[in-house]
């Protein structure tokens, strides 16, 4: 009974504190978001701690992605690349939070900081920094990269100053400070007071790590939070349509697509005849997929990189319509026979494939795998459907493997040059192991040949030729949906959505109420 | 009474040994290598010489008997590296969540200790129906499923009636839905034990005896048959104890309770090897502090047993 | 004993059942227990006696539909019937339970036996290596070893009999200990009859009933175990029917179409119920002692 009564009692003081919980939550200038799990590292040659999402609000890079996807000014003001120097003139008028300038001394200092990183991808040769004024320098880069600029953009190459307790107070020249970091459970930042550029709208933001995809929409509900910065199609479909939720949302993004075993070995081997791959890219009922994931708002896909970026434009690959007759008429070509049992067979073999799904986790696209799965059924194609939460048992039992004859992937193009995903995820020089999935070829050429091309039109106009041969010509891959950036909020905020993740500035969010 | 100690520690030692070769092996051969995830999820593309320094750095690179005994040496000083994810040291990630499981597994017990006296006491002295409604109802708490009690629970109190938050600040009353859910399960299957204990001392000569004396239904619970279960019980509640530690990984994470069971579930998800290490090292360690808890307690509570060790 | 003429041991149970359902012990749960598994048992093995839809087939235009007269349990996120869903899961559920139960029995009834007579180095060996299992949370370690190996029905199945059979040899063991200390047995020794007769005409005979509460009260937390794990996604697969794949699959849901979850949820609830009161009426079937009342 003695619980009871201490029940009875916290309940009464839990229901009596929570007005007052929430009434910060309420005051229009402070916002507190839910994200997923912490994985902030704090080690001083892994330091990602506050670079990246959600929190990436204490330190900048040198620049910015614009709404094409090119570099734009923000430390940098102007810099140009001839013959493999890189020569800056850096922002005037900037001062770390410390209140130290930003110079042409601090920002070498910062840059060497920054390569202890031992996963920087800017790789800079670190022996090559000059100053040139107070606020010009230059450099080169250590592998003669003509694009350490575009990888400036990446949140990740945020710039501190070189400090001893980097992990307690990290100095940046951002818009916010940080206020109390509680590792796996929040992080506050306060607004910065003499931050440079346009000040953000929020005084003070919490970020509150919850793994759990549906503690998350709960939280959201119940009010509890005011904002999801990861939202999974499972939260859409089971968003409130009442409007007591908000859905924000950026152009499309993300590309769900369906990747090919291009090296099947028995019994992986069957969809290494073009026409069953075909069929099963006419099979796949795009329009119903997009309507039901993400309430409507992915987009059915022809090729693989959104037509905005990098003016790829949406028509460089025809891509599949939804036709049945013609998916069938494929697999009867192919000597795939329909079976009694709605399987078709060819030389008393089943027409059963495996599908894996999915990297980077299933949690990303589910349900869409037992959707799939009902419409390649219709075609009389059996799936052994296996969904997978951990990325490391889908790569190492699956992937590396080979054990499978249909990858689904959800990714996208996160960088500014346009041959990264095309180079490291659809040729067979992938050093992410996707050769398994490429057609190798023509695609490979193409590919390399983007990558040393001359101008940024003919760069362009390669990869657009490699992704059409990766879709039409080999249908190696098979984009289904490309999917926006969404967050969901209460009502009466107005989140600032980026195609970046890691570029959403929570800190302008606007309040209408 | 020190020598029984002495003796259970040095027996101990294999199984610690054991322990520790299971948890090496579990974590060295699982698929999936920490380095490669992260550098993939950061879209960043190794160099062959990048792969070889990291791995190089992780010790990955020796064989697998070389790797074991490095830890080993380490692991028996506390020294379980630092955490691939993070960064900090796995001492402090374990420090960061012990707390709030602490927390949980501390009031998820006192409140089964209630419930399962109340059950069983109640169920054993009750009449024939109302001891049968009582084992009904203990029997039905054991085969609730307590994910979905869980689920019931923030269904009703969370959305419904809006009396508790859901991820709350960690404070004690965010915990009263969680310690809820777990006493209800872990309370009914001690209860069950506690009934079964109760009637068989009720079967004794003794108690004949005692109801023979004219003593009440109360006396006889308290004064003859308590201190004769308490041993026993004693024994179940170190056991439920250490079980509640390392069995709060599905309510933990429904509720968004910041413990261990969180850590391990994110550990594995990212391939925090030494994390996980550390942690299953850890749970090993409880579970073999409170069995030699729960060895103590018969010892003490038993006058026949506590003569003869202190005689030694 | 008169019951000793009944060669096959299990059934030595039986005159103690009819004795008590003449004494009236108790029998109610006992009864309950069994009518459950029976009723269980029916529908998973005549689903065709229903009219239902296939356990797979969407109605993406009836997402999330509440109870009604086509859908008697209303349907999931993706338009399919939770009531063939329920019933289709039936034979998963239950099958993977009795398939992990043989899989622990298999390994902790040689070992416990084994240790038992052995005795000695052997034995201490054999409950030392048992000890170190039970070390670890079962479920973190099921876990893990499901985690690694890939998730499907068979590996939580694997994973959950690897975490689970040592306590299981440790209760095996007990009961051999108690049965072969019992004067018959020493005797059947002392009148110089082979090791294996004993044990084969003596103690195992022994041990079968009190096996037999053992085995249904540890189906139960077997099958508490692997809905769990269907629970976190790891275990059957979708789209395949099973009771903690549809709990998972219901959590996102539960706000607005709680009857996802409910029913799964009870399903599970009634299976487990359902062996624990056949294992509870067993034990009170075996236990012949009566408590003195006052």
């Amino acid at each position: 009974m003695k619980l009871l009564t201490k029940a009875a009692r916290f309940t009464v003081a839990a229901s009596l504190a929570m007005p007052l919980a929430f009434a910060p939550a309420f005051a229009e200038t402070s916002l507190t978001i839910a994200v997923k799990s912490d994985r902030y590292s704090v080690k001083s040659d892994k330091f990602t701690f506050t670079t990246r999402r959600p929190a990436a609000q204490i330190a900048e890079p040198a620049v910015r992605p614009d709404a094409d996807f090119n570099p734009s000014p923000l430390l940098f003001s102007d810099w140009n690349y001839v013959e493999g120097v890189y020569t800056v003139t850096l922002q005037d008028g900037v001062t770390f939070s410390d209140g130290t300038p930003w110079n042409a001394d601090t920002a070498i200092a910062s840059f060497k900081q920054y390569d202890k990183n031992k996963s920087e991808f800017l790789q800079l040769d670190q022996e090559s920094f000059t100053k040139l004024g107070d606020h010009q320098i230059s450099f080169r880069s250590e592998v003669d990269s003509a694009l350490v600029i575009e990888n400036m953009t990446h949140r990740g190459t945020s710039l501190f100053l070189p400090s001893e307790d980097m992990a307690e107070n990290p100095i940046g020249t951002g818009p916010y400070l940080l206020e109390s970091y509680e590792p796996k459970q929040q992080i506050t930042v306060v607004r910065n007071p003499d931050y440079w550029g346009e000040a953000p709208n929020v005084d003070r933001m919490t970020f509150r790590f919850i793994g759990d995809d549906n503690v998350r929409m709960l939280a959201l509900q119940n009010g509890e939070v005011d904002v999801i910065g990861e939202v999974t199609p499972q939260m859409m479909l089971s968003m409130p349509k009442d409007g007591s939720v908000v859905l924000h949302e950026s152009r499309p993004i993300r590309y769900a697509a369906l990747m090919f075993n291009m090296q099947g070995k028995a019994p992986f081997d069957i969809a290494s005849d073009v026409r069953v791959r075909k069929a099963l890219a006419h099979a796949i009922d795009r329009a119903t997929l997009a309507q039901v994931l993400w309430d409507g708002r992915g987009k059915p896909a022809k090729t693989i990189l959104p037509g905005w970026m990098f003016n790829m434009g949406d028509d460089h690959a025809e891509g599949f319509s939804y036709d049945l007759s013609h998916a069938n008429a494929l697999l009867d070509e192919a000597g795939w026979t329909m079976g009694a049992d709605g399987v078709r067979e060819k030389d008393g073999r089943k027409l059963a494939l495996r599908m894996v799904s999915a990297y980077p986790n299933v949690s990303t696209v589910k349900p869409m795998p037992e959707m799939l799965d009902q419409m390649f059924a219709a075609i009389g194609v059996d799936i052994e459907n296996i969904e997978i939460e951990d990325s490391g048992v889908y790569y190492d039992n699956y992937f590396k493997t080979g054990e499978a004859d249909i990858y689904l992937e959800y990714a996208s193009n996160n960088n500014t040059d346009p041959t990264y995903l095309l180079y490291n995820v659809f040729t067979t020089m992938s050093p992410w192991g996707y050769a398994v999935t490429s057609p190798g070829g023509n695609v490979d050429e193409l590919a390399a040949a983007s990558r040393v091309a001359k101008s940024r039109d003919e760069v362009i106009e390669l990869v657009r030729q490699a992704y059409r041969a990766v879709i039409d010509e080999h249908v190696s891959t098979i984009p289904v949906l490309t999917v926006p950036n969404f967050v969901l909020s209460r009502p009466g905020i107005d989140v600032k959505m980026s195609e970046y993740a890691d570029w959403i500035e929570y800190g302008h969010t606007t309040f209408t109420n | 009474m020190l020598r029984f100690i002495l003796v259970r520690l040095a027996a101990a030692l294999p199984t610690l040994l054991g322990m520790s070769f299971v948890a090496f092996a579990i974590v060295a051969l699982a698929p999936g290598d920490p380095v490669m995830m992260e550098l993939r999820a950061m879209g960043i593309v190794p160099k062959p010489e990048d792969i070889a320094a990291i791995q190089a750095e992780y010790g990955l690179d020796k064989p697998f008997f070389a790797r074991y005994f490095d830890w080993l040496g380490r692991a028996v000083r506390f020294e379980f590296g630092t955490s691939v994810a993070t960064g900090r040291t796995v001492m402090a990630e374990i420090m960061i969540h012990l707390p709030a499981t602490l927390a949980l597994a501390i009031s998820a017990l006192l409140g089964a200790i209630v419930i399962s006296l109340t059950l069983g006491s109640l169920a054993a002295m009750a009449g024939q129906f109302a001891g049968a409604g009582l084992r009904g109802v203990t029997v039905l708490l054991v085969s609730v499923p307590s994910f979905w009690l869980a689920l019931l629970l923030i269904y009703i109190f969370v959305l419904r009636l809006g009396w508790a938050r859901l991820v709350g600040d960690g404070s004690l009353s965010d915990l009263i839905l969680p310690a809820v859910t777990l006493s209800l399960a872990v309370g009914a299957a001690l209860g069950r034990m506690v009934y079964e204990r109760i009637r068989s001392e009720m079967s004794e000569d003794y108690v004949r005896l005692a109801i023979a004396k004219g003593l009440g239904p109360m006396q006889i619970l308290i004064g003859h048959i308590a201190p004769r279960i308490a041993g026993p019980l004693a024994t179940a509640w170190a056991n439920a104890f250490g079980g509640l530690l390392g069995g709060t990984v599905i309510v933990e994470s429904i509720f968004g309770w910041p413990g261990l069971g969180q850590l391990i579930l994110e550990a594995i998800a990212q391939r925090d090897f030494p994390v996980i290490q550390a942690y299953l090292v850890f749970m090993g360690l409880i579970f073999f502090v409170t069995s030699l808890i729960a060895d103590l307690a018969v010892v003490l509570s038993d006058p026949q047993l506590r003569r003869r060790y202190s005689d030694e | 004993m008169s019951n000793q003429t009944l060669r096959i041991p299990a059934l030595r149970i039986l005159p103690r059942l009819t004795w008590l359902t003449r004494t009236g012990r108790h029998p109610i749960g006992l009864a309950l227990g069994i009518m459950l598994l029976v009723g269980f048992a029916l529908i998973g093995l005549l689903p065709a006696l229903l009219d239902l839809p296939a356990p797979e087939h969407m109605d993406l235009l009836a997402r999330l539909s509440p109870p009604s007269a086509a859908h008697p349990l209303g349907t999931d996120h993706l338009g399919r019937d939770v009531l063939a869903r329920l019933i289709g899961a039936v034979p998963v559920s239950l099958g993977a339970a009795l398939s992990a139960m043989v899989a622990i029995l298999a390994i902790s009834l040689p070992w416990g036996v084994i240790a038992a007579l052995a005795g000695g180095r052997t034995d201490a060996v054999m409950m030392r290596l048992a000890d170190i299992i039970m070390a670890f949370p079962m479920l973190v370690l099921a876990l893990a070893i499901i985690g690694f190996m890939g998730a499907s029905l068979e590996a939580s199945i694997l994973g959950v009999a690897a975490a689970w059979w040592p306590s299981n040899a440790r209760l095996v063991r007990a009961l051999v200990l108690s049965a072969s200390h019992r004067d018959f047995v020493r005797a059947a020794y002392l009148s110089g009859a082979s090791r294996m007769r004993v044990v084969l005409r003596h103690v195992l005979p022994q041990i079968l009933p009190p096996l037999a509460v053992i085995i249904s009260l540890e189906t139960a937390s077997v099958l508490l175990a692997l809905s769990s794990l269907s629970f976190l996604g790891i275990g059957a697969q979708p789209p395949t029917p099973e009771w903690g794949a549809m709990l998972n699959e219901a959590r996102p849901f539960f706000a607005q179409a709680p009857h996802m979850l409910i029913a799964p949820g009870l399903a599970v609830t009634f299976a487990v119920l359902a062996f624990n009161l056949v294992g509870e009426g067993l034990q009170s079937v075996l236990d012949k002692r009566e408590p003195y009342r006052w």
